[in-house]
Parts: structure tokens; C-alpha cells; sequence
């Protein structure tokens, strides 16, 4: 059983927040009016998070590109009244939008606050619901939503491998915002093949995870800064 | 002069006065009436809107997902403690002045439970889709374990306010001062004959035994809704009981006003005397020391703690953003009762009702400062902490649900007599008992004297 | 092909069974019913145009929609990245705001009274005012705006008016200035290329590399292999800028300047490196003029030489008070730029729109030279052209600049004018100029898909097929040191009744008949592409992008004179070409250094010969040093000078002028944080925050010699004491840029660099308070 999971590179990662872009053309995440993003109902799976520090010119800056951390031992699964998130297979945490009684209950519980919840009903101006990918639905009003690894890509990547029939190899299953960092910064695989590049760095020195003492035991590893 | 007044002014005194409100209605109710009516309709007008839109029309945001509906929830179902739990307590430890007061009591925990209740339907995003919680049910999630103690906690306190109303109930049928046909159905064809008494008093004791469980759990549940996460000043073990005495403080506070205005509007100053208000006054010191020593357990170890994301938040409300709130809630649930009920002097009528209002508004700013600043302060922090502002519509769903809990307390007190009858009949009765029983243990002599006092007193 | 689509489409509907519980394929309870349609999914290899960058990108299809888009990993340029601006080609394509048929302006110019009419009107009417101008023998009088593009539609532009008999062909393309400062030193306009990939020392002046560059991603994908364990040493990047931009934040070395001092550090750098020796001597003696101080033949004495010049006057300590940058800074960014041995400097447009800008350039350029670094790995190349065959006789191409537009049309000197790509009353700093030149010209043609600032000061507008709609050609960005070429071609069939600008342009021909319809004869823009193609057909070099793989095998072979043509006929490798979506020559031929130099005697010029010859004729009182790189303080600040604030216009998220910034994803990238969402902000130091007693996020007038505008501030560490950073470009048209967006060119006063030509963007003071 493939566990898979997220490494990302601090090191190579320059902030560019491509990935999220990427993640919201994939996902068909909703275009938040402008005041619905100043009151703070911007809905992104990937967030960039940016931190400026220190006085000019002795400036630093942090950015974490920050998924849902498919944490092993999900707080958010647990307190769902009505199973609509919970630990799907692979380990992949997924989320039930028909099923969501929009109670935000596990977007409390999310120690990462990756959770987003759709305030209004999602309205694309003019044709770009065109836009739109069909593999994957879009969220109703009042429901929660998250990122999902891409798990629809898993899906088709599945069903082409079995009807080629060999396995699934790692260049088959990669998420929106992996394929698009053009600095290479975000490596996607499964945790537990020695044959993928994610065994190797999800153990080496440089990673860590977010909040780790909290136990939820995420599978997105992050590769600290060499410099 | 009606009918109805020609036979009230016919009952015996007591009766005279408790069912009084039942018959007359002066123009103020009315006034009252009305007023409230207004709101609880812009209350629905609100709810409306929201439903038509969704929760758009709220002034929640994210990380900000739980405001004043959530707050609202824990506020009533806390204030829904004055009753049934506060009453059964003192049934069981017979403390005799309970009489009079566990009606109203009552009468206040069945009817903010419903408002309590609906609050988090009310939070739902899809109130549509609200039975899959039991379609779906998902035995780890603690929403469910409170779905199911607000269920049989309701339930519980609906037998145990009807119960002992059913022989009052009979007095109201058998006096035909008001729609005959209804209180015939209400009283269950009761007799007071001692078989029918015996029955009901064994139920009734049973029950107050049953339903002080219920009522502990209700409220440990919902502060283990919030301590079952991992939030910063939310992850804490103390949240069970903590929540609970808060809980019975903000109800006893609550039952002092229901008091208070009962006695003053009906007129009942001698079935609400400064004695009743005294002792309640000295449960009332009770409760707030014991929360400012919750408190101040609970804030001293999130300090000592000093981990990081805790003091994000406790600074934010001891310091920053929430500071307002904070302290105002600390001088209202502690200082100011204390200080009010510390003292025989101001134990009395105004002070309890001062002091209880006081708590009523420190113990709403509880459940804010408890939900709130939380939310809004992520655990990494690496994100901005958001902010909250409630829109309209949150308010006005909030003052619709509140008035419209008065409203259905004044209705009540309009069908029901807030003061028990026969309970208080009981409590003559007692008094031989007593007498007979202490005599019982005094030498002759005194025992003959007594007995002579008692002809005096006991003969008409 | 066939077959795998075929799969895809079981997949997906023997998927949706699976997916559907799962993640909620499923028409959910309530009003709204999430779609699920059945996904047939094709790609096309194109190239990306929403910036100079020329990144590869392959666009997915779903029944015939463009739905998303992916990098070209075979590509030289982006090798699989695309950034926000890219992506949001999907939102300009299915913009609301976009124009989807010709329209006609039916009252005064600007007021935006415009009625709908058909392509042949449009082309009937301009045709025949084109004739009028013809039979009064006035063809001159006809002008075309060409803005920010390249390629064969440029070339047929050149090429239209070359045969019409007009030299008005009006470049809007602010550059970055290096082409002036190549022709004051190296005696010829070429744009350098920068082989960052073998650089171990990148040392950039204001150029905001990973944001805004002219190819961002070029950089970016060269960032990631400094970092590669493959790589062996890690190469260091150092920043000069006067913000802490994001390219700032990846440098192992960021240093904050002083505005418009970054010449002044350039030389104190040089004079480290003087100092240490460590420059290449034997380069410096053969190919560079005027680095030591010579004898003038005609008896003057000597004449001053750089080496002289900066050793005189740009020590540390003097640069440092010039600069604000620490003293031991200069000094080790000296040592490590001189120790490194490909160490490369690198500046744009930030350092060169401003006062003293050209000889900023020449100073940080000079850099490179005292390294020696050109013609080899990890320096300076000059990218070898691509060997398309020409549309006809080359054209004479003479560059006048949009800010030439007002000059010309004054006194009926323009009667017509197209406007391409250009927006210039938006992004140009002579706006107000430029709008009123065009309501005196009598017929503007804008060709803009949308009713931007300029298209509502014209009387046709034609809108243009989006770039996922049409066939166009982009070479790769002249920054890439792989000269290679991108093809554009259709995802999508045009919106409503859009037509291709370039096919518009070749239908003009056929209606104005004569010799533009036998000098134009091609029936469509994708023919023109063909026959361009032919040229790299024929040349017997490159190929279509395979993977790395094949080009390293291909340079190799080529590199020993072989060619493998893996491809029979034409259409087979114009097949093979479309599928790839580009064409790339991985081995460049290494031309010899005096590929490189213009000067007939072989030398680069650290003296400019190139200048003394331009300021000797303009007679102006020259001394010496106007030839040398120097630092040049005069003309800064802009205008009055009692105004506190140095202002800095940057690129938030590299945003268009206009086109970008009124895209939902482009914007939310751009915006700092939410809160700020739909207003205009400028960053405002904490030091100046609390001596003018702003807060956080208050509204503030910004106000400079020339206008005011009403934004946000925003207190940030990234912002330099006595500095106000403003954003440029956060969206002028559309429902999700309009009504926002302030313009900062309001406050920027309309002047020109005598030297380079360029318009001033920096360098103008400004006062800021509470609004
Ligand atoms: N995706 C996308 N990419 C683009 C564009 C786009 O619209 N979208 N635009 C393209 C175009 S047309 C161009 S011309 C380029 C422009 O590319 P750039 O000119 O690099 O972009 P800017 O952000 O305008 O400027 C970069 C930096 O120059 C700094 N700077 C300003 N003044 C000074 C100074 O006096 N000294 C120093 N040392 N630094 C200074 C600013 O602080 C800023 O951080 O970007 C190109 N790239
Ligand atoms: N203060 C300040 N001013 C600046 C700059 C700065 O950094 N600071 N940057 C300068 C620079 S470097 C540049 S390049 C300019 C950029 O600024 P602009 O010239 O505004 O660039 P854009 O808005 O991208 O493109 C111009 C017009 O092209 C049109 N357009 C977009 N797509 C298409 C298309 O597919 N076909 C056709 N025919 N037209 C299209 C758009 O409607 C837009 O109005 O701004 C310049 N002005
Ligand atoms: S796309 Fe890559 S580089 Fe850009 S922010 Fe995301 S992870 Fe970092
Ligand atoms: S919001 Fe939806 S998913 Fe989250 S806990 Fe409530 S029902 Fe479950
Ligand atoms: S990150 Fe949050 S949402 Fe994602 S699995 Fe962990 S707890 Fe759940
Ligand atoms: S994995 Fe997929 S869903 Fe998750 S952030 Fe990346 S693109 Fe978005
Ligand atoms: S850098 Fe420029 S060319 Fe490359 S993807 Fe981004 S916008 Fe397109
Ligand atoms: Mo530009």
C-alpha cells in the first residue's frame, strides 16, 4: 500500500507562489471578490506563507509553500460529525463535499489551518467556468474543502497504468503544484518505495515536519535552507 | 369583574396570588409582548437572509469559523443549569426553602435548552443537510456525543418540570378558572389521593437523582468540543468542569433575575422572600469564588506553559486585542459578586439581582473570550492573526433567540404558576413533621411546653 | 494517441464510480449541482506570451476548452516551469471584459460612444483614408505603435510599413538599456546573453531577476541548478536594490543601496578589484580601450583612463557615503566577485530609467569586462539569430519610441495611426502627451482585445485573438544564451469575432491592392510561419526540443560538423515541430570575441568613443569623464528637490501595465496580504511610518512635483528608510482591475535620458501624508 507524500525543498523554493495558482487552475478553487478577500475568505489549498523579518537592509524572509499536511493521524478526521473527512486509502485525507454539514468543526481542528470553507456560492465571471477541470467538482455553498494531493490525478494515473497494466511509477502520479514549480522545489512520491526520490529525502538530515511534537504525523516534509 | 376574577377572589390566598397572572394580564405585558415579538422577527428575517445567502452574510472569515452562534450555544445550554440541576440538588439535600423557587427554575432550563439548541443548526453551513449526523454518525466526533446529551438532558428536564407541575395543574382544573379542557388532558386525571402523591413524589425523587448526570455531562461535553482540539487555549483537561461551574454560575445568576422580576411584575414578595435571596446570594459567592479559582488554575498554567502558540493567544486576551473583554469579564464573574455577596447587608434583593446581572454579562464574555481570540490566532505562526467583527445578521439572529426566550417565559408564566402550589403546602406540613421529630428528642418538660407553643401556633 | 484517449475516456467514467463517494463527484443536496462532464483531453505545445520570458508551455484541452496549463519540460528557457502570469493566459482568454467584435468610436475620442460594425467596413474604411493618404502622396503621414512583441508579427509590421513607404514604425518597448550601454562600448546595439547555468557568482544590480525580469523563468530554472548536488560548488547570487525584492530574499548576498547610487557601487567594486589585481590583465591590455590613461596623439596631455578614474575617485569609504553600503560589504563583494572565475554582473531597466542611468550601466557592465568575461561559460555570450527565412528585403529599421508619437503628429504630421500591443496613456511616463497627440491624429486603429486607457482614445478598435487562440512565434528571450524559436499556435478556436491582428494586417494588404498585395501575398499568419520555418528546415542545424538528452547528443554531433535530420520532408518536420512547440539550436557556434566588438580597431570601449562622438557633435560642454562609466548624480532627484521620499516603482508578481494586473490569479499573487485586497498600496519604511504618523495600512497621498495619488500604506521591513516603494502595474483594465488600480505614473514627470533614449521610471521625489 503506497503512502504517499510531499517533500519541499526551502532551499530551491523562491516564494513565487506558482504552485498555488497551479493548484487553483487544477482544482477549480472559487475567485474570491476582491472584499470577500479583505475581510479574509480567500480560499487557497496552497498557501505560500511569507514572513519578512529584520530591519532594512538586514532583511530575512520565510516562505513555506503549505499544502494539507495528509497528516497520518488526522485531528481534523476525528471530530467530523459525519465521516465527511476522514482517511481515505493511500492515506490520502479526503473530504466528502455532498455529505459536509458545514459545521467547520474539522477546520478548527486543523493545527495547520489548512481548511477553507465556502462562504458564498463559488462564481466564475463570464465564460470562465470554461475554465473549469472536469475531473474534479465543484464545491456547493457551506461545505469545507482542503487540498486533496491531487487525488483525482491518482485515480486516472491508476486506471492508465492498469489498462496498460504495469505499475504505477512516480512520473505517473504527480500533483498540479509539483508539476509546475519551475524551481524543482516540490517532490511528490510515495513515502515508502525505495524508488522514489521522496524515500531518500523524507529521511535525510535536512527534514523536518511542521509542529511535529503534535504527533499528527504529517506526510509533508519540508528541507531546510542550506545557506 | 369576570367570572374568573369572582372565583380567584373565592380560592385561598395562596392560590389567590400564584394564579393570578393567569387571569389577569395588565397592558405592560402586553407592551412587553409586542416589543419582543418585534425582534424575534428580525431575528428570523436575519436567519433568512443568511440562509438564502449562506454564511457570507456572517462576519466569519477563516481561520474565524465559530462566533456568536457557537458562543450563543454555550451560553444557553450553561444558563439551562439554573434549573433542574440547582433544583434537584436542593431536592435531594431537602433544603426546605427550595420550594418556592424550582418552578421558575425549571421553566428556565426547558426553554433556553431548546434556544441552545438551535444555535448550532443555526451555525450549520448546510442546515439541509443536518440529519446526516445521525444518517452519518461518526461515534469519535464529540458534536455527536452533545447531540446526544442535549437530547436526553432536554428530554430529562421536560418530565421533570411536568411532573411536579401535574398536581398544580390538577388545582387549575379543578378551580376551572381557565380552559378546562386543556389542564383536564395536562393534569393526568390526578387526585392528590396519598396513592397518587406517593406515586409521583417516589418518580420525582428518582429523577431529580437521574438528572443531575445528564445535566453534568451536557455541559462537559461541550467544553470537551473545544479541548478535543489542539487550538492554543482550547487543548486544556480542566475544560470538563470548568465549563460545568461556569455553567451553574451563570444559571444561579440567571434564576436571581427570573426571580427578582417574578416577584416584582406578580407581586409575590412573600414567596420570593430576602431569605431566599440571601441564600441563593451565599451559592452565588460560592460560584464565584470557585471561578475565579478555575480561572486562575486555568490561566496560570498556560503561563507557566509558555509555549509559544499558547502565548500568542493568552497575551491577546490579557494584553492585546481582547483585552476589553477579558478584564471586564474578570471584574463581573468575580470582583463585583464577591464584593456584593461577601456582605450580609448587600445579600439582599438588589444586591443578588446587581450582582447576577453582572454575572450574566462577565459569564457571556466568557464563552467570547473562550471562542474568539483562539480562533483567530492560528497555531503556526507563520499565518497573520485574522479578526472578527460580527455582521447584522449575527446580531440580530443573537437578539431574536434572546427575546424570544423571554417571550416564551412570560407566555409560560401566563399558563403555569411560576411558584409551586402544592410544594409549598408540603412545606406545612413539614414543619408538624419537624416539630414532632425535634420534640422527640427534648427532655418533658420542654417537650410539654413546646407541645403548648405548638397548639398556639398550629390552632387557628 | 487515439488509443490513449481512448483509455482516458473509460478511465474517466470507470473512475467516476470510484472518485465519485470519495471526493464528491456527485450531484450534492441543494442548489448547486457540481458538473461532471466527460473529459476528453488533448494538449498543444505552445509558447507563453504574457511576457518577454518565452517559456514552453503545453496547454491541456478538455472537449475543445482550454482548461490548463503545464510547462514544456523539453523547453531550454523554462525546462516544465510556468508562472502565475502564465497561467492566467486562461483568464484573459475567458475574460468578461474582453472585446469580441470591430467597433467604431461614434462620438468625441474618449468617450467611450462606440457602435459594433463588420470586418469589411472596418477594412473599407481604413483602406480607402490609407489610398487618400497615397494619392496626396503623404504614405509618411501613416504610423504604427508597436508594443511589446517580437518575432515575425514585428517583422511583418517592419515589413507592411516598409512597403507602404512610411518609417513611422513607433518601438513602445521600454527596454532594460543594454543594447545603448552595448553600443557605447562595445560600438554595437546587441542585447547580451546570460549563461547563468555556469556562473558561480550572479551579482545583480536592481534587477528583480526571479519577479519581473525580462525572462523570469530563465533565471529561476538557473536558481534551481545553483543548488543541485550535481552542480558540485554552489554559486552564490548577490543582489544590489534598493527594496528587499524576492529575488533579494533567495541572495546569499543582499545588499540594500541608496537609490540611484548603484553605478557608484559598481565602481567601488571595480576599484576592489583594481586594488587586488584580480581582474584578467591580458584582456584588459588586448581588447579594452581607455582602461589606462594614454597619450592623446594631438599633444593634449594625457587622457584620463578608467583604471586612473576609479582608483582616484571611488574608494570604499567614498562609496560607501555615496551608497549606504557598509565599507567591508564594497570589500568583500569586491574580493568575492574578482576571486570568482565566472563571475557575472548583470542590470536592467532599474538602473538605466533614470538620471545617469547609461553610465550606471556602462560602470556595472564594465564589470564583466574587467573579468574578462565574454564568449565563455558562465559569462556573456551574444545569442547567434535564428535562421528563419526573411518575409522579403530586410527593412531599414531606424528605432523612434512611442515617446516620439507627440512630435510627430504635432502640426498634421500623423493622420493615421495602429496601435499594437501598446497601451502607452497607461504605461507611458509622456501619457498626457500621447493622448492629446492622438486626438489630433484623424483615424487611430487600436488592434486591443480589450477597452484599455489608449483603445478609448481610438476610432476603430480590432480586437486581436488572445494568445491561445492565434499563430504567432516568439524567439527565445535574447537573455537565453540558447538562441532557439517558440512556436504559438491555437488552442482554442478566436472568440466571437476576434481576428488574429496579423491576418487583419494581411487583408489590409489585399483591400489596399497594388504593390502591398503582391509584396504581402500570404494568405494567413500560420503561412507566414511556415515560410519562415523553411529558413531552419534548410539550415541544417537544430531541432525541435527533445529532451535533454537528444540536445546534448545533437550539440555534440554538431559541435563535430555532423547534422542528423531525423525528419524526411517539410511538413514531416513542421509536424514534428508544432508537437514539440519549439525549435532550439543547443550548440551555438562560439563566435570569436570580435563578434563581439564593433570598433573597427577590436577594442571594447571603457572610454566610449561611441559617446565622445555623439556629445562632441551635440557640442554640449563635455569634460573627460563623460565618456567613462562614472557616477553620475546630477538630474536626481527629478524636479523640485524640497520632497523628503525617494519613490521606487517595482513589479509586485511581474504585472503587465495593464493586461496582468486585471487577472484574479495574477493580482492575488501580486497582493501582499488579503486584507489588502482591491486597494493600491505603497510600502512605507517604519522609520518614516512613525516620523510622518502613518499606521499600518492607513490611506495616504503619495505626492510628487508633477501629481498625487490616494493609496494604503503599508509599514514594511522590506522598505528602506526615506524611501516609498510603490507597485506598478496592479491592473487598468476590466471589471477586476478598473476601478482599483491608481497609476504611479501620475507622479513621475515626462523626461527622457539624452544618452539612452529611455524614458524616466525612478529618481523623482515625492512627500507622503495622511489622506
Ligand atoms: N510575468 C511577467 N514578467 C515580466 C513582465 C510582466 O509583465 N509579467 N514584464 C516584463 C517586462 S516588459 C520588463 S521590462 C521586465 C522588467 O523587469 P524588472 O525591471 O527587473 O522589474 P521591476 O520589478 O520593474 O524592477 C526590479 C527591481 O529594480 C529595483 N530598483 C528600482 N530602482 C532601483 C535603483 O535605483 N537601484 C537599484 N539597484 N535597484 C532599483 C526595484 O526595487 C525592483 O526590485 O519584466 C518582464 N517580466
Ligand atoms: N512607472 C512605470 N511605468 C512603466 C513600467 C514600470 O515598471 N514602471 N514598465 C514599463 C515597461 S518595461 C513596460 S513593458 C510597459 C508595460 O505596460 P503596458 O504597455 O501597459 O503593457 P501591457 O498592458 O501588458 O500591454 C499593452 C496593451 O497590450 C494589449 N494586449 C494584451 N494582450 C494582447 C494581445 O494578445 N494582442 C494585442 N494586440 N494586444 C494585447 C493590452 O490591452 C494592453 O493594453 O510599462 C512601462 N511603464
Ligand atoms: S512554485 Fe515552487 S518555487 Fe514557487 S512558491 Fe511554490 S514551491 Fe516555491
Ligand atoms: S465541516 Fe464538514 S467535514 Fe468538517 S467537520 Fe463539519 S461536516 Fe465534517
Ligand atoms: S493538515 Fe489539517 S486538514 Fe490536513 S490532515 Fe492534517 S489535520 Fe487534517
Ligand atoms: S497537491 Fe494538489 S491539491 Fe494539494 S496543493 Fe498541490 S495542487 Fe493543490
Ligand atoms: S515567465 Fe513570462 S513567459 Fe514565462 S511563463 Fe511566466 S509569463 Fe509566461
Ligand atoms: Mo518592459
Amino acid at each position: 500500500m503506497p503512502r504517499w507524500g510531499m517533500v519541499i525543498d526551502l532551499d530551491k523554493c523562491t516564494g513565487c507562489r506558482a504552485c498555488e495558482t497551479a493548484c487553483a487552475m487544477e482544482n477549480n478553487i472559487p475567485i474570491v471578490s476582491d472584499d470577500q478577500l479583505a475581510m479574509g475568505r480567500g480560499i487557497t489549498w496552497m498557501k505560500v506563507l511569507t514572513q519578512v523579518s529584520g530591519e532594512f537592509p538586514h532583511n530575512k524572509v520565510t516562505q513555506v509553500p503549505r499544502p494539507c499536511m495528509q497528516c497520518d493521524n488526522p485531528p481534523c478526521a476525528k471530530v467530523c460529525p459525519v465521516k465527511a473527512t476522514y482517511t481515505a486509502e493511500d492515506g490520502i485525507v479526503a473530504q466528502i463535499y455532498p455529505r459536509c454539514i458545514g459545521c467547520r468543526y474539522c477546520a478548527n481542528a486543523c493545527p495547520y489551518s489548512v481548511k477553507y470553507f465556502n462562504y458564498y456560492e463559488p462564481n466564475w465571471p463570464g465564460d470562465m467556468r470554461r475554465q473549469l477541470n472536469r475531473d474534479v467538482s465543484v464545491r456547493p455553498k457551506g461545505v469545507v474543502e482542503k487540498c486533496t494531493f491531487c487525488h483525482h490525478r491518482l485515480q486516472k494515473a491508476r486506471e492508465i497504468a492498469r489498462a496498460e497494466n504495469r505499475p504505477l511509477a512516480e512520473a505517473d502520479f504527480q500533483p498540479a503544484c509539483a508539476e509546475i514549480c519551475p524551481s524543482k522545489a516540490i517532490i511528490f512520491g510515495d513515502l515508502e518505495n525505495q524508488n522514489h526520490r521522496v524515500f531518500e529525502l523524507s529521511r535525510g538530515p535536512r527534514a523536518s515536519r511542521l509542529l511535529e511534537d503534535l504527533g499528527t504525523e504529517p506526510k509533508v516534509f519540508y528541507l531546510k535552507k542550506e545557506i | 369583574m369576570s367570572d374568573r376574577e369572582t372565583i380567584l377572589a373565592g380560592l385561598p390566598q395562596d392560590e389567590q396570588d400564584l394564579l393570578r397572572p393567569l387571569v389577569q394580564t395588565t397592558g405592560k405585558f402586553w407592551y412587553a409582548a409586542v416589543v419582543l415579538g418585534l425582534i424575534c422577527c428580525f431575528g428570523l428575517v436575519s436567519y433568512l437572509r443568511q440562509l438564502r445567502y449562506g454564511l457570507g452574510t456572517t462576519g466569519l472569515n477563516q481561520p474565524e469559523y465559530w462566533g456568536i452562534y457557537i458562543i450563543d450555544f454555550v451560553f444557553f445550554i450553561g444558563i439551562s443549569h439554573a434549573g433542574t440541576l440547582i433544583s434537584a440538588i436542593l431536592r435531594i439535600s431537602n433544603a426546605e426553602w427550595r420550594r418556592s423557587i424550582t418552578r421558575s427554575a425549571e421553566f428556565i432550563t426547558v426553554l433556553v435548552i431548546g434556544f441552545g439548541a438551535v444555535q448550532p443548526i443555526v451555525d450549520l453551513g448546510r442546515p439541509d443537510r443536518a440529519l446526516n449526523i445521525i444518517l452519518h454518525a461518526q461515534p469519535l466526533s464529540p458534536l455527536l456525543w452533545d447531540v446526544t446529551s442535549i437530547g436526553l438532558y432536554f428530554t430529562a428536564c421536560t418530565i421533570y418540570l411536568y411532573l411536579p407541575m401535574i398536581p398544580d395543574l390538577a388545582i387549575i382544573r379543578d378551580r376551572k378558572i381557565k380552559m378546562p379542557r386543556f389542564y383536564r388532558v395536562l393534569a393526568l386525571g390526578y387526585d392528590g389521593s396519598p396513592k397518587h402523591k406517593h406515586l409521583l413524589e417516589k418518580i420525582i425523587g428518582v429523577l431529580a437523582v437521574a438528572v443531575i448526570p445528564v445535566a453534568i455531562s451536557v455541559h462537559t461535553v461541550i467544553g470537551w468540543i473545544f479541548a478535543l482540539t489542539l487550538r492554543p487555549m482550547w487543548h486544556s483537561t480542566i475544560f470538563g468542569p470548568y465549563f460545568v461551574m461556569g455553567a451553574i454560575y451563570s444559571g444561579i445568576a440567571a434564576l436571581l433575575i427570573a426571580m427578582a422580576i417574578l416577584r416584582k411584575v406578580y407581586r409575590l414578595e412573600d414567596y420570593f422572600k430576602e431569605a431566599h435571596f440571601n441564600n441563593m446570594g451565599i451559592l452565588l459567592l460560592l460560584m464565584s469564588c470557585l471561578w475565579a479559582y478555575f480561572t486562575f488554575a486555568e490561566y496560570l498554567t498556560a503561563f507557566y506553559g509558555q509555549e509559544a502558540a499558547e502565548m500568542r493567544t493568552f497575551w491577546d486576551k490579557l494584553s492585546g486585542r481582547f483585552a476589553w473583554p477579558f478584564w471586564i469579564m474578570v471584574i463581573s464573574c468575580s470582583v463585583i459578586p464577591f464584593c456584593l455577596m461577601c456582605r450580609k447587608k448587600t445579600r439582599n434583593v438588589r444586591g443578588t439581582t446587581i450582582a447576577s446581572g453582572f454575572v450574566v454579562v462577565g459569564m457571556w464574555l466568557e464563552r467570547f473570550n473562550i471562542v474568539v481570540p483562539t480562533s483567530v490566532n492560528p497555531r503556526l505562526n507563520l499565518y497573520q492573526p485574522a479578526g472578527y467583527t460580527p455582521s447584522w445578521v449575527e446580531l440580530g439572529i443573537m437578539a431574536g433567540t434572546f427575546s424570544g426566550f423571554i417571550l416564551l417565559y412570560m407566555i409560560a408564566s401566563k399558563f403555569f404558576p411560576m411558584v409551586s402550589i402544592w410544594e409549598l403546602r408540603e412545606g406545612e406540613e413539614s414543619l408538624v413533621k419537624l416539630r414532632h421529630r425535634v420534640s422527640g428528642y427534648l427532655p418533658e418538660a420542654l417537650s410539654a411546653a413546646e407541645a403548648r407553643t405548638a397548639e398556639a401556633v398550629t390552632s387557628p | 494517441m487515439k488509443r490513449r484517449e481512448f483509455l482516458l475516456l473509460t478511465g474517466a467514467t470507470g473512475i467516476a464510480a470510484v472518485v465519485d463517494p470519495m471526493l464528491g463527484h456527485v450531484t450534492s443536496t441543494g442548489n448547486s449541482a457540481p458538473e461532471v462532464l466527460p473529459g476528453i483531453e488533448t494538449f498543444v505545445m505552445t509558447t507563453c506570451l504574457m511576457c518577454p520570458g518565452g517559456c514552453g508551455i503545453k496547454v491541456r484541452r478538455l472537449d475543445g476548452d482550454p482548461t490548463s496549463i503545464a510547462g514544456n519540460p523539453k523547453h531550454p528557457v523554462n525546462a516544465g516551469g510556468v508562472c502565475t502570469e502564465g497561467m492566467s493566459a486562461l483568464q484573459m482568454l475567458y475574460h468578461p471584459d474582453r472585446l469580441t467584435r470591430p467597433m467604431k468610436q461614434t462620438g468625441r475620442k474618449g468617450s467611450d460612444e462606440f457602435k459594433p460594425i463588420t470586418w469589411d467596413e472596418a477594412l473599407d474604411t481604413i483602406s480607402e483614408s490609407m489610398k487618400k493618404l497615397e494619392s496626396r502622396k503623404a504614405p509618411e503621414k501613416c504610423a504604427f505603435v508597436l508594443g511589446r512583441t517580437g518575432g515575425s508579427m514585428a517583422d511583418l509590421v517592419y515589413h507592411f510599413m516598409e512597403r507602404w513607404g512610411s518609417p513611422n514604425v513607433l518601438l513602445d518597448q521600454p527596454g532594460d538599456g543594454y543594447p545603448q550601454v552595448f553600443q557605447a562600448m562595445h560600438g554595437l546595439k546587441a542585447h547580451p546573453a546570460f549563461d547563468f547555468d555556469n556562473a558561480d557568482f550572479v551579482l545583480s544590480f536592481g534587477a528583480d531577476l526571479l519577479n519581473a525580469w525580462e525572462s523570469p523563468l530563465q533565471f529561476q530554472r538557473s536558481y534551481t541548478s545553483f543548488h543541485s548536488a550535481g552542480r558540485g560548488v554552489r554559486a552564490t547570487l548577490a543582489v544590489a536594490d534598493v527594496r528587499f525584492s524576492r529575488t533579494a530574499g533567495q541572495a546569499s548576498e543582499w545588499v540594500g543601496v541608496a537609490p540611484g547610487s548603484y553605478g557608484a557601487l559598481a565602481l567601488g567594486i571595480a576599484y576592489v578589484m583594481l586594488r587586488e589585481r584580480q581582474y584578467d590583465f591580458s584582456f584588459a591590455e588586448e581588447h579594452l580601450y581607455g582602461f589606462n590613461d594614454e597619450e592623446e596623439r594631438s599633444d593634449k596631455g594625457t587622457r584620463l583612463g578608467y583604471r586612473s578614474l576609479v582608483l582616484r575617485d571611488y574608494s570604499p569609504e567614498v562609496v560607501s557615503r555615496l551608497t549606504g553600503v557598509p565599507v567591508e560589504t564594497i570589500i568583500n563583494l569586491g574580493k568575492s566577485f574578482g576571486e570568482s572565475p565566472r563571475a557575472l554582473a548583470i542590470f536592467d531597466e532599474n538602473v538605466t530609467a533614470q538620471p545617469g542611468g547609461m553610465y550606471a550601466g556602462m560602470a556595472i557592465h564594465s564589470l564583466n569586462l574587467l573579468k574578462g568575461n565574454l564568449n565563455r561559460a558562465g559569462g556573456i555570450y551574444l545569442q547567434p539569430g535564428v535562421p528563419l527565412a526573411p518575409l522579403g528585403p530586410a527593412p531599414a529599421r531606424d528605432a523612434l519610441a512611442i515617446e516620439d508619437l507627440p512630435s510627430l503628429a504635432s502640426n498634421g504630421g500623423l493622420e493615421i495611426a495602429f496601435l499594437y500591443y501598446s497601451n502607452p496613456t497607461y504605461s507611458s511616463a509622456f501619457r498626457s502627451q500621447i493622448r492629446s497627440a492622438l486626438e489630433r491624429i484623424g483615424m487611430v486603429v487600436s488592434f486591443s482585445p480589450f477597452l484599455d486607457e489608449t483603445s478609448r482614445y481610438a476610432d476603430f478598435i480590432l480586437p486581436d485573438a488572445l494568445p491561445l487562440e492565434r499563430w504567432e512565434d516568439r524567439p527565445f528571450p535574447p537573455s537565453s544564451p540558447i538562441a532557439g524559436w517558440g512556436v504559438v499556435q491555437p488552442c482554442v478556436r478566436a472568440a466571437g469575432e476576434t481576428r488574429h491582428a496579423g491576418d487583419v494586417m494581411l487583408s489590409l494588404a489585399q483591400h489596399l491592392g497594388g504593390r502591398m498585395a503582391t509584396g504581402l501575398p500570404w494568405k494567413s499568419f500560420e503561412e507566414i510561419l511556415k515560410h519562415r520555418a523553411r529558413g531552419l528546415y534548410e539550415s541544417r542545424a537544430g531541432s525541435p526540443c527533445g529532451d535533454s538528452f537528444d540536445q546534448e547528443l545533437l550539440g555534440e554531433m554538431e559541435s563535430r560538423g555532423w547534422w542528423m535530420s531525423s525528419y524526411g520532408s517539410f511538413d514531416d518536420f513542421w509536424q514534428k515541430l508544432t508537437a514539440a512547440g519549439a525549435w532550439a539550436d543547443p550548440h551555438f557556434q562560439v563566435k570569436s570575441l570580435y563578434d563581439y566588438i564593433g570598433s573597427p580597431d577590436g577594442r571594447i570601449d571603457l572610454y566610449s568613443r561611441e559617446l565622445q562622438k555623439r556629445l562632441g557633435r551635440s557640442g554640449s560642454a563635455v569634460s573627460e569623464i563623460d565618456f567613462l562609466p562614472h557616477y553620475h548624480s546630477e538630474g536626481i532627484p527629478i524636479g523640485v528637490t524640497d520632497l523628503p521620499l525617494m519613490l521606487n516603482i517595482y513589479r509586485p508578481g511581474k504585472l503587465q501595465g495593464g493586461s496582468a494586473g486585471s487577472l484574479p490569479w495574477a493580482r492575488l499573487a501580486a497582493i501582499p496580504l488579503d486584507r489588502l485586497a482591491g486597494d493600491p498600496w505603497a510600502e512605507v519604511s517604519p522609520k518614516d511610518s512613525q516620523q510622518y504618523s502613518i499606521g499600518d495600512l492607513d490611506w495616504v497621498w503619495i505626492e510628487s512635483a508633477s501629481g498625487k495619488i490616494k493609496v494604503r500604506a503599508v509599514i514594511s521591513p522590506a522598505c528602506a528608510a526615506g524611501v516609498v516603494n510603490l507597485p506598478y502595474g496592479l491592473g487598468s483594465i476590466g471589471r477586476h482591475g478598473k476601478e482599483r488600480g491608481v497609476n504611479p505614473l501620475e507622479l513621475i514627470s515626462p523626461e527622457r535620458d539624452p544618452l539612452s533614449g529611455l524614458a524616466y521610471r525612478l529618481g523623482t521625489k515625492v512627500k507622503i501624508y495622511r489622506a
